[in-house]
């Protein structure tokens, strides 16, 4: 197999593109075009140092101001004492420990996976009610084309921004595992694909937390857990039927035929 | 003994642990054909990760980054600067301990510093809320 040397003193973020463009061609699943996000130490330092933590109790709303460090904390643009030490010094009360909480999510997968090895891409214990998932991603999904506008909404922005909210990714999850039942290790490939922050332990040990394999029951919501933290942004105008506008109840007899509550 | 620094996905940084320990080795960045070859991965990652990777090598006099079978550019570098070992740090990934197990058969000595951690923690784990129970003083302190 040929290697090939790549150009380091490139100035602008677009001559690294027109350079990667041509060098890996046919090593990328989109088309050549970078996010908004500088993936150098200086541009993640630059994040690091807007960051207030401000609102961080809004954290559940998608409006809400996360810090969006987790491509940086992913490929180690900056360390997670860095980003501890930060959130310390600049944050206060209940926002500063929320936000260390949530860091703590972080280290606690990357634990579980050098624990668990490669298990952690199989399922951890079995899924906690009886289900047959389908290997494969359907295509409708994959194109964002449900005809469902939260979720294709969802695909856009994964595959646009090249991230999402950490609801979003919840719903999603839910919504392949449960209603679609679709392996979770095909929701965890697709966001391998897209997130910029994708990686094994928070990614594949989140989805696994939705679909019941690590932990005691399947996460799901509904239509007005959506509508609330998105502030009404597809519910409003939707028109199609839902198939999230049901009670909890009902939701949990359909979906997975018992009662976890 | 001289090292060179390998610089993966998980250590894209001047201030890795490896890079730190190494400030004056040469250092490498290799995007692996066969893992890109056969994962779907979207462009914008690839040039996320180039973008790091560079400004990670940017100072340093010696440095390489390459699109081919990572094992065998690694080797190569190391051949070319005269290195016998390679320095990384560690985050626990399958294809990274394929990688530290290739380059030590090849007769490199492997050096892997131990990654960031936010807590000593170091008992089993099963459920978020008992590791918190255990961490939480420490990382709220
Ligand atoms: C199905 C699913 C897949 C996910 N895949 C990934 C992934 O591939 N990579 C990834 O880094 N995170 C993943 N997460 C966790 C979480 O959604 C993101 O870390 C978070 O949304 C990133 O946004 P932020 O940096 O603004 O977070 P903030 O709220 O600002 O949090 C600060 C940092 O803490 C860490 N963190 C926060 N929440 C979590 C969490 N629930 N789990 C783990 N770490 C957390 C992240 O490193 C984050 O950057 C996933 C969650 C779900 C439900």
């Amino acid at each position: 197999m040929h290697s090939v040397e790549l150009e380091t003193n490139l100035a602008t973020r677009e001559a690294i593109t027109e350079h990667l463009a041509q060098m890996l061609e046919g090593l990328y699943s989109t088309d050549a075009m970078a996010s908004e996000t500088d993936g150098s130490r200086e541009a993640a330092l630059g994040e690091l140092e807007a960051f207030s933590a401000r609102g961080y109790g809004r954290r559940n709303f998608i409006d809400a101001d996360t810090s969006r460090l987790s491509a940086y904390l992913r490929h180690g643009q900056l360390s997670i004492t860095e980003v501890a030490a930060h959130a310390k010094q600049h944050a206060t009360g209940r926002e500063r420990d929320e936000f260390l909480k949530q860091l703590s999510w972080r280290e606690f997968f990357y634990l579980v996976m050098e624990q668990e090895g490669t298990g952690t891409l199989q399922n951890l214990e079995p899924p906690k009610y009886a289900v047959r998932w389908q290997a494969e991603l359907p295509d409708d999904i994959r194109d964002g084309d449900t005809g469902l506008p939260c979720v294709d909404a969802w695909v856009e922005r994964l595959v646009t921004d090249n991230y999402l909210h950490n609801h979003e990714r919840l719903w999603f999850a839910a919504y392949v595992t449960h209603f679609r039942r679709v392996d979770w290790k095909a929701g965890w490939d697709f966001f391998r694909e897209h997130l910029l922050d994708g990686d094994i332990a928070s990614n594949a040990l989140s989805w696994q937390w939705v679909a019941s394999t690590f932990s005691n029951k399947p996460y799901f919501m509904n239509q007005e857990n959506i509508a609330k933290y998105s502030g009404n942004r597809w519910c409003a105008t939707c028109r199609v039927a839902c198939p999230f506008r049901k009670s909890y109840e009902t939701l949990e007899r359909e979906l997975f035929g018992t009662t976890f509550s | 003994m001289s090292a060179l620094v390998w610089l993966h996905g998980g250590s894209l940084s001047c201030t890795d642990p490896a890079m730190e320990a190494n400030p004056d080795a040469p250092a490498i960045f290799v995007f692996d054909r066969p893992f890109l070859q056969e994962n779907r991965i979207a462009f914008a990652r690839l040039q996320f990760m180039y973008e790091g990777a560079i400004s990670a090598l940017r100072g340093r006099a010696q440095t390489r980054a390459c699109v081919g079978v990572q094992v065998e550019e690694i080797l190569k570098f190391a051949k070319n600067c005269g290195c016998t070992a390679v320095h990384a740090t560690q985050v626990y990934s399958p294809e990274l301990e394929r990688t530290f197990d290739a380059l030590e058969e090849a007769g490199l000595e492997v050096v892997v510093y131990a990654a960031d951690r936010l807590t000593s923690y170091s008992g089993s784990v099963k459920r978020f809320s008992a590791f918190w129970r255990k961490v939480e003083r420490e990382v709220l302190g």
